[in-house]
């Protein structure tokens, strides 16, 4: 029995400083989960969104428009946010009254820099001219996860 | 202690960094709000149409976006657009139009903003250009 009580205790202390280092790594891990979600989520994610805007700068009574049918619209883009915007098929859309009519060829430049000295033209296609009708655009740009619309 | 450390910096640098972002947002809404351009001057030559024009807004980059007749024709970088300051712009091609044809000049600005509508035809009865249609407008967020 007095041998055993220091081998025990010794037993105990080892486990003792096992279970302290799990919980203790655990913590850490947990907390620099937490400390990069907060990073990913509120800083990089909600001040990009905040940095990125664009707008549509076409003369509203003149719009450049060609072909004989299907017709082809361009609208010019302008970045007028803080952030570059990917400027792809993928992440641009463009809806005349309300129909996805979005035909970025021969219209796709990479990025648009902030600060970019020249607008960025996007066609839209449509069926049909709506003449003596207004004709409402949309165009949809999907970034960091959150689409902004014009 | 660590722990509470660890969260109170991720959590202060990313307060700091949306803070920044919201301070660019409210800097260009209210640079929309406060938009304000004057028409100074209209001059034209054989080939070319001159604007001069006065800037009442909040002061924005000045990279100014030409389109004539709908069509985007060319850029120019005035620096800083300062209130109060006058500016002037030459629009290659935009004059020498003597058919009496409706043209039509568009200023967009870094702040989304543009300054148009701006319509001028050849008055051959006064040998002028008549400029009409000025008008501004900002954008809107769709939702």
């Amino acid at each position: 029995m007095a041998a055993g009580g220091p081998a025990s205790e010794l037993i105990m202390f080892i486990v003792a400083v096992i279970i302290a280092g799990s919980v203790a790594g655990a913590l850490a891990y947990v907390t620099t989960d937490i400390a990069h979600g907060m990073n990913d989520r509120g800083g990089a994610t909600l001040a990009n969104q905040l940095r990125t805007d664009f707008a549509i700068i076409n003369d509203p009574n003149n719009i450049p428009v060609s072909g004989t049918g299907p017709y082809n619209y361009t609208f010019y883009i302008k970045n007028i946010g803080k952030e570059p915007i990917p400027f792809t098929a993928n992440a641009v859309q463009v809806f005349i009254n309300g129909g996805n009519s979005s035909a970025l060829q021969p219209y796709i430049h990479g990025r648009i820099r902030e600060g970019d000295n020249g607008p960025q033209p996007v066609s839209g296609r449509d069926s049909e001219r709506y003449a003596g009708h207004e004709t409402y655009i949309r165009s949809v740009l999907h970034h960091h996860g959150g689409p902004r619309e014009r | 202690m660590i722990a509470a450390s660890t969260l109170y910096t991720a959590w202060d640098n990313s307060y700091s960094s949306v803070q920044a972002a919201r301070e660019d947002w409210y800097s260009l809404r209210l640079s929309q709000l406060h938009f304000d351009v004057e028409l100074l001057g209209f001059l034209y030559n054989s080939t070319d149409v001159i604007i001069t024009f006065e800037y009442l807004g909040q002061t924005i980059s000045g990279n100014v976006v030409v389109l004539h007749n709908g069509t985007y024709v060319s850029s120019v970088d005035l620096g800083y657009l300062i209130p109060n300051n006058n500016y002037t712009i030459t629009v290659k091609g935009g004059g020498a139009d003597e058919s009496g044809a409706t043209n039509t000049l568009v200023l967009a600005f870094d702040n989304g903003c543009i300054w148009g509508g701006m319509t001028y035809y050849y008055n051959s009865t006064n040998s002028v250009y008549d400029v009409t249609g000025i008008s501004t407008q900002c954008p809107t967020e769709v939702s």
